[in-house]
């Protein structure tokens, strides 16, 4: 079990440093110092070969620690938990097997568990935060305004009980879909005679058969995300996409993957069938009407990759039911379902219909 | 007010009744048989008449078996005798083979002609189909331009037009003439010489259109206000709904990377429906709907479309 966590210290002044998406930089609080994620990662490799080099050093003048005598029994329980130890005040951190990324809750100081992102787990990239804690709130005050029937108790005496910037695990997949469809194609033409409607229509058989390349398509690999709130903050700008680093992820939460790309695939395959399908669709212009009859779909599946995507996770309770919001950290996108007032939606019901009522109540008697 | 306007209608109705009945009490040259002036011959040069006469049914469009054909020929023949009245069918193609003018001129020329009807009168009814765009006329002479009245012919057409509608021509036959036959009857019999009978009838048209007519209003009231309402409140509802699952991955298709092998748009046939309007502002009176009546020139009757 990995023990120790990577704390990102400010080389002035050893103060914490935390990634701030605005200016994509790693920042000190403490004397205000910042530094890009090349420079960090440079002074670290530096910081990590002098320990390890005088690691190696205690061990072979028998200077280290025994840990001979330790219990190393943790039971079943020890299969969902791992503990570190915070480098910044010494507490002990108790995270699930998925986090990779957290902060300390005694010290508040960012930290990052290089266990869970080594080896086979390490994502190829990361886009980093662009939008701070104090933007996803202002945009969760915006999604609440423009909702005619939202209850007023709800945005007066409602507080976010939860919000946490999260590096989400995403599979990226890759691949090429493949086609052959054929549609029932109707045109139409309606023509009077004396008491009769008559329509005569000319009746195609439409083939289409091609291919389409597809990259990236995302499916987040997460079982604590809801998918559906996942797949509603997209689009991301895979321009700003960058190969990973741990040193964009002090300061937010990041999980690993606990769905396996085998198990997402089935999401991808589904959605580039559609896609497919609607765009050979789209080759098909000038009926009145086109019906799908047959469709044979090839995907030709592609590379995979990995990714942690920036998202902001809130939520809040209200009449005990638990509302979740998501905001995309880099397009600022904000989704989440908010509660009906059955009291508004009644009173803006009778003031669209009663005046209508009257009017033509009016109209059809009185004149 | 209202009863005035029915009174005055009724007198109109009286007065229409009386204009061509009194214009038939002329007697004919003969005394015995309807017949037709050198004049009146002559002006029927242009009709051309059916090439199928067996006297009471022609069938040019070939729309009978030779069992309906048979059946409908002894079925007009025996109604023709036993009530002095004659009854007579015709189908064909195009009506404008056979005359100038609309369905009903050609129809009134042909049944002169053709010397149909029965006694001094020639008394009789005649329906032409002509399918090429489903035309009909109704035309009675003789006695039958008293009987078949604006309200009359309703009753008669509304025998036969449900059948005509669904292609079923042989029934459609059958029932226009037994009900004609059945309505000359009655009207021989003074079934429609009470004014009370059309005041009837009119007032309870009338108020069943009027019944109508609320009825529609008061729906309209009610339901046009509820589903607009409906509606604005379901659109507005679905501004507070914005997670959903994704179904295409249409932002991340490689740019230009649809390639199509084959793209081929195949006719295969054509079909065509019909669907049967109804306006009852054509016609007047009678419940013929899609039909309009005709009255002057020694005849009366309808045409319109089935």
């Amino acid at each position: 079990m990995p023990a120790q966590v990577t704390n990102y210290k400010c080389p002035a002044c050893t103060g914490p440093l935390h990634f701030v998406g605005s200016s994509g930089r790693l920042e000190c609080d403490y004397c205000g110092s910042n530094y890009s994620v090349a420079e960090i990662e440079a002074h670290m490799r530096e910081e990590e070969a002098k320990a390890a080099e005088a690691y190696a050093n205690a061990q072979a003048n028998g200077d280290g620690w025994d840990t001979s005598q330790l219990e190393n029994e943790w039971g079943e329980e020890a299969a969902n938990l791992r503990a570190y130890n915070c480098p910044s005040c010494g507490a002990e951190l108790i995270c699930d097997v998925t986090t990779a990324a957290t902060s300390c809750p005694y010290c508040n100081n960012p930290t990052v568990v290089p266990g869970q992102l080594s080896g086979v787990l390490k994502p190829d990239y990361v886009i980093p935060f662009r939008y701070s804690k104090e933007q996803a709130l202002d945009a969760l005050k915006k999604h609440y305004k423009g909702k005619p029937f939202l209850p007023k108790a709800f945005t007066d005496k409602n507080h976010i009980e939860e919000i946490k910037g999260v590096y989400v695990p995403f599979w990226l997949f890759d691949g090429v879909a493949e086609a052959d469809i054929e549609f029932d194609g109707r045109i139409s033409h309606t023509r009077r005679s004396g008491n009769y409607e008559i329509t005569t229509t000319e009746h195609y058989q439409i083939v289409r058969s091609g291919s389409i390349g597809f990259s990236h398509v995302p499916v987040d690999a997460s079982t604590k995300m809801p998918d559906n709130h996942m797949d509603s903050i997209e689009p991301y700008d895979y321009n700003e996409m960058c190969p990973f680093s741990t040193a964009y992820l002090p300061g937010f939460l990041a999980d690993k993957f606990d769905v396996s790309a085998a198990d997402c695939a089935p999401r991808a395959d589904i959605r580039c069938k559609n896609t497919v399908i609607e765009a050979l669709r789209k080759t098909v212009s000038g009926y009145t009407s086109v019906v799908l009859q047959h469709e044979d779909v090839q995907l030709h599946r592609g590379n995979v990759k990995y990714a942690l995507m920036p998202v902001w996770m809130l939520n809040t309770k209200w009449k005990d039911k638990t509302f979740l919001f998501a905001m995309n950290g880099q397009s600022g996108k904000i989704v989440g379902d908010l509660p009906i007032s059955k009291g508004k939606w009644w009173a803006t019901f009778a003031a669209i219909a009663a005046p209508i009522a009257a009017v033509l109540a009016a109209i059809l008697f009185l004149m | 007010m209202k009863k005035l306007l029915i009174i005055f209608l009724a007198l109109l109705m009286l007065v229409s009744f009386a204009v061509p009945a009194l214009a038939d009490e002329e007697p004919t040259e003969d005394g015995e048989t309807f017949a037709l002036t050198e004049d009146e011959l002559e002006s029927f040069d242009d009709v051309t008449e059916p090439t199928k006469a067996d006297g009471f049914v022609w069938d040019e469009a070939g729309l009978l078996s030779d069992s309906e054909y048979e059946e409908l020929s002894e079925l007009c023949e025996r109604l023709t005798e036993e009530h002095d009245f004659g009854v007579y069918i015709m189908t064909v193609n195009d009506f404008s083979d056979y005359g100038e003018g609309d369905v009903y001129d050609v129809s009134t020329q042909l049944f002169l002609k053709k010397g149909m009807g029965v006694g001094s009168d020639a008394d009789g009814i005649f329906l032409p189909l002509s399918m090429d765009e489903r035309d009909f006329a109704f035309c009675a002479h003789g006695y039958g331009e008293k009987a078949i009245t604006a309200y009359t012919r309703g009753i008669v057409e509304q025998a036969f037009l449900d059948n005509f509608r669904k292609n079923d021509w042989y029934g459609g036959f059958v029932d226009y003439a037994e009900t004609s036959i059945e309505v000359i009857e009655d009207f021989r019999a003074g079934k429609y010489d009470d004014k009370d009978y059309y005041e009837d009838y009119y007032e309870t048209h009338e108020y069943k259109q009027k019944e109508k007519f609320t009825l529609g209003k008061v729906l309209a009231t009610i339901l046009a206000p509820l589903g607009i309402a409906g509606v604005t409140c379901g659109v507005k509802s679905s501004k507070h709904k914005s997670v959903k699952q994704a179904v295409s991955a249409e932002n991340y298709v490689i740019p230009m990377s649809l390639n199509i092998y084959r793209s081929q748009d195949i006719y295969t046939h054509t079909t065509e429906s019909r669907r049967y309007i109804s306006d009852d502002s054509r016609g007047g009176g009678g419940g013929g709907g899609g039909s309009s009546f005709h009255s002057g020139g020694g005849f009366s009757g309808s045409s319109g479309k089935f």
